[in-house]
């Protein structure tokens, strides 16, 4: 599982809008229990991100409250990538955030990824 | 017949009044007594009681531990976000917890971040048994379902605590 931390001054309806640009990700995921992409949750910390694409799941957290990563704190918001039913080894996990990361990176945007 | 009314209004509103959270702590340890599960109402997302017990049955099952309390929070408890204060509708999770020493600590073995004795997100993944439990219950309630791990103490500082700033409601059936 990889985690991919977030230093930018979007919000994180802003971040996700980007993030759906620069992966072509569709406005809806097709599960229908997954059907809304911004989703709330406790247990994610409240509002929050889930895309699900070419099985592949990515969640955009915000990095604060209890889903908050200790030693980490200086970044705002993280993407946990992982897939479902081994569709994807762990190499293939760190290829996509390495790609992500390659892609979302701009001057207003720094990221940083990490192993869990 | 007006007698009938009343007692179905009665009935009506002992369903619909707030789930009372009812913990009491003796010798450092969670109890909950029955009392909890009469004064419980159904939480939304389950179409019954039995469903939601079933599901409690299911997490406490995929524990693997003989600790293991199971609760449910959240916006499907109360019928609103506790920070946005919208009601429970497409895209709310189900927010389910276990609280449990003995499994907080296999957690932190197996190294999860632990923060305020509870376990991030991520660290659940490390569970194989309950995070089937999280999958088969997203595919047959139709909505996401999610649980956290907590420590005795965790349950006291993160989940009691968010529920005196934010009002969330929890029940522990």
């Amino acid at each position: 599982m990889v985690v991919l931390f977030i230093k930018s001054n979007m919000d994180i309806d802003g971040l996700a809008n980007k993030l759906k640009a620069v992966l072509n990700i569709p406005p809806e995921n097709a599960e229908g229990s997954l059907h809304e992409q911004c989703r709330f949750g406790l247990n994610r910390g409240g509002q929050y991100y889930h895309f699900r694409v070419l099985a592949v799941d990515m969640e955009l957290l915000k990095n604060e409250g209890e889903v908050g990563v200790p030693g980490h704190e200086a970044w705002p918001f993280y993407i946990w990538i992982y897939a479902e039913n081994d569709t994807l080894d762990a190499d293939g996990t760190q290829h996509l955030a390495r790609h992500l990361a390659r892609v979302l990176s701009s001057p207003d945007l720094q990221t940083l990824a990490a192993k869990v | 017949m007006g007698t009938f009314d009343n007692m179905n209004s009665a009935i009506a509103d002992f369903f619909n009044t707030p789930a009372v959270p009812i913990i009491l702590k003796w010798g450092g340890r969670v109890v909950v007594p029955k009392l909890a599960r009469l004064l419980g109402k159904l939480p939304r997302g389950f179409k019954s009681m039995k469903q939601f017990m079933d599901a409690c049955r299911r997490f406490r099952g995929a524990s693997g531990v003989d600790d293991a309390v199971i609760g449910i929070r959240g916006s499907a408890v109360s019928g609103r976000s506790a920070t946005t204060g919208q009601s429970f509708g497409p895209g709310k999770d189900l927010d389910f917890f276990v609280i449990s020493d003995k499994l907080h600590a296999q957690g932190v073995a197996k190294g999860a971040f632990s923060k305020q004795d509870a376990l991030n997100v991520g660290a659940t993944m490390d569970f194989p048994a309950l995070h089937q439990v999280e999958l088969d219950l997203t595919a047959e309630l139709g909505r996401k379902a999610t649980i956290r791990i907590v420590s005795q103490e965790g349950f006291e500082n993160v989940i009691a605590d968010e529920t005196a700033k934010t009002f969330s409601e929890y029940i522990i059936p």
